[in-house]
């Protein structure tokens, strides 16, 4: 009962006029953003963070938008899915199976409402889970000491890590090496100055979102430099003429909706896991549905069933993301560590104590949610023609707004030109990576992190007096550490015993 | 040409700057004024140790045959590399909209733009962005540092 009153003092936050104008252009934004491939709403929020930053608009409303931009991608990435086959974000590639196949037969229409539709029900139903499930979370994460909080995160980098493309080496070192540049500058407790190397502009550290938008949008302009073809707008013409009705049948809805339901629970606990996200909730319930429906083998050449479950899950997993942000201040994807480190130089740190100290940005986000959502699925229908032909815009425009964009991301803060030489050389840096196969969201976890593992790391070992027995002693840490051994060594042994069977 | 694909030399380089990054970390450590738990460097000598176990495990891990040049790809990002730090000078030197109308037209132009439509690009989108943050958003860009203000 008290979350639902907590609720309504959410949507008195919610319900003013500058937020519901802010969820609306990140919903509008977050769209944009992620239907277009190669950028996803991680360059959309590093890019706005540093202006809301300079604009001095609250916390609240800052994370409001974060999340419109980050739902509103999600909605986003199934129309280049559905009716080009390029999926925006991972999250959406297997959307593209049976919406691709849709469009093929003049049913691009239908895909894209039952996306919108199934994205809507996964999306609204996750944010009653968010609004029942935190509080008791919190309750519990309260009596987390310094050990126990150190250990959460050493289990939030190696789900993570397991889940990585290029490896789990590969994926680690890019985590260490995310912690290492968070080391550089003042040490907190000493006032020592580290890895500085005698420049003063190191002293403060390395900017969270210079590292951010050098790697993620700069080494993305040399991606698609490499990858440049123009062979684009006459598919998009043909696209448009593919969408025909969008209008759904009553029995359409219904065979689809269980499957929209059991997908909307699934996508939010595997949301709720540090590192599994949008790609593995849609994957699963996709599989999932598979299973259970497949029996007239209609599944992967055009079923409007393929669509609606992946969009219920990763909509849902989007939600259930804010969960280990908000309640335990650990992020569980590059996205949200995006939106940790934004609000804590905003001054709020998500943690158990963020629904007594801050309850309006809590409350006020999960309000925000249900209005984002419906203007969503108002936008997304009757729209859904102009969205498209955004996609038909010349790259020369596109890749200059990006850039420009990210240099005043970067300078409008500082206002210093060191920063945007960082900005190039981690460009530089992230392209590399990416083609050498080493994950960028290890490293961005690992810069956000990097602070709060070494601050409770050593806090732990104060307050024990250099006891390093303090981090195997208490029950929360003994299962975390069971839960850290089954997520390194399940996979390799299920596969092992997949193979003897 | 050198093959970065392959995972022994990714290894080697990570042995290498690990090592040398525990290396650093531990003299640091031994010579800070006192040893104990609030040393600064006692974290990154974690931190490094890890890596180096991780870069010895990348070492050991089958590897991919895959062949692709790394550095055949920086060739050809290297005049987009250049221009950001052309870009950079010019903004100390003049300020927001001329490094911006630069950098705009620029890119718009290896993305396919002719000339002319390259330099609109730029300049539509330099002038908008001025607007927008200098006279609407009100946040300081340095735009028109070359006239004084």
């Amino acid at each position: 009962m008290d979350s639902f009153f907590s609720l309504l003092s959410g949507f008195e936050i919610a319900f003013t006029w500058q937020n519901i104008l802010l969820v609306l252009l990140g919903c509008f934004f977050g769209t944009v953003i992620g239907m277009l491939p190669g950028i996803g709403p991680i360059n959309a929020i590093a890019i706005l963070f540093p202006i809301m930053f300079a604009l001095e608009i609250d916390a609240t409303s800052a994370i409001i938008t974060f999340a419109g931009i980050y739902y509103g991608a999600m909605y986003g990435n199934s129309i280049s899915s559905i009716l080009l086959n390029i999926p925006g974000t991972s999250s959406s590639a297997v959307t593209a199976i049976d919406g691709y196949e849709l469009s093929k037969q003049n049913k691009g229409g239908k895909a894209l409402s039952m996306s919108a539709w199934a994205s809507f029900i996964g999306g609204t139903l996750s944010i009653f889970l968010l609004v029942i499930f935190a509080p008791v979370l919190a309750s519990f994460a309260i009596s987390f000491g310094p050990s126990e909080y150190f250990v959460l995160m050493i289990f939030a980098f190696l789900t993570l890590t397991a889940f990585s493309e290029g490896g789990i080496f590969k994926a680690m070192l890019s985590a260490l090496l995310g912690i290492s540049l968070s080391t550089i500058g003042l040490d907190p407790l000493t006032g020592e100055p580290r890895f500085t190397f005698g420049v003063n502009e190191m002293m403060d550290g390395i900017d969270f979102s210079v590292v951010v938008i050098g790697m993620f949008a700069i080494s993305e302009l040399f991606n698609v430099f490499l990858t440049y073809a123009q062979e684009k707008s006459e598919k998009i013409d043909s696209s448009i003429k593919k969408i025909h009705s969008i209008a759904l049948s009553w029995v359409e809805m219904k065979k689809s909706i269980g499957g929209i339901l059991r997908s909307c629970f699934g996508g939010f606990i595997v949301g709720v896991l540090p590192g599994a996200g949008g790609t593995i909730a849609s994957f699963l319930a996709y599989t999932t549905e598979k299973k259970i429906n497949n029996k007239d083998k209609t599944f992967g050449k055009g079923d409007l069933r393929g669509v609606a479950a992946p969009e219920s899950a990763n909509n849902s997993a989007a939600v259930g993301s804010f969960i280990p942000l908000l309640i335990l201040g650990v992020p569980g994807s590059e996205t949200t560590a995006i939106m940790l480190a934004g609000l804590v130089s905003l001054g709020i740190t998500p943690g158990p104590l963020l629904l007594t100290d801050n309850p309006q940005v809590f409350w006020g986000l999960a309000a925000s949610m249900f209005l984002g959502n419906l203007f969503l699925i108002i936008l997304n229908l009757p729209l859904i023609k102009i969205f498209i032909k955004i996609l038909s815009l010349p790259k020369s425009v596109l890749m200059s707004i990006i850039v420009i964009l990210s240099i005043v991301g970067v300078y409008s803060v500082s206002g210093s030109v060191s920063d945007l030489y960082l900005m190039i050389i981690f460009g530089v840096l992230g392209f590399l990576m990416k083609k050498m196969s080493f994950p960028l969201a290890p490293l961005i976890l690992g810069m956000v992190l990097g602070k709060l593992i070494e601050n409770n790391f050593s806090r732990a070992l104060l307050y024990n007096h250099g006891d390093y027995s303090v981090f195997f002693n208490s029950p929360m840490t003994i299962v975390l550490w069971i839960l850290i051994a089954l997520s390194l060594f399940a996979p390799s042994l299920l596969r092992r015993y997949k193979k003897q069977k | 040409m050198l093959n970065v694909k392959s995972d022994t030399l990714q290894a080697i380089f990570f042995l290498i700057f690990s090592a040398s990054y525990l290396g650093f970390s531990l003299y640091k450590m031994y010579n800070f004024v006192s040893f104990s738990n609030s040393n600064p460097y006692l974290f990154t000598s974690f931190v490094s140790f890890l890596m180096l176990f991780c870069s010895l495990g990348l070492l050991a891990t089958p590897k991919h045959d895959e062949k692709l040049s790394v550095l055949k790809d920086i060739r050809k990002i290297l005049n987009i590399i250049f221009a950001l730090f052309i870009f950079t000078v010019v903004l100390e030197l003049t300020g927001f909209f001329v490094a911006g109308l630069i950098i705009c037209s620029y890119i718009a132009f290896i993305f396919g733009a002719s000339i002319l439509k390259s330099c609109l690009i730029g300049l539509g989108i330099s002038t908008f962005i001025v607007i927008i943050f200098e006279f609407v958003l009100k946040i300081s860009l340095d735009s028109f540092y070359i006239f004084g203000f």
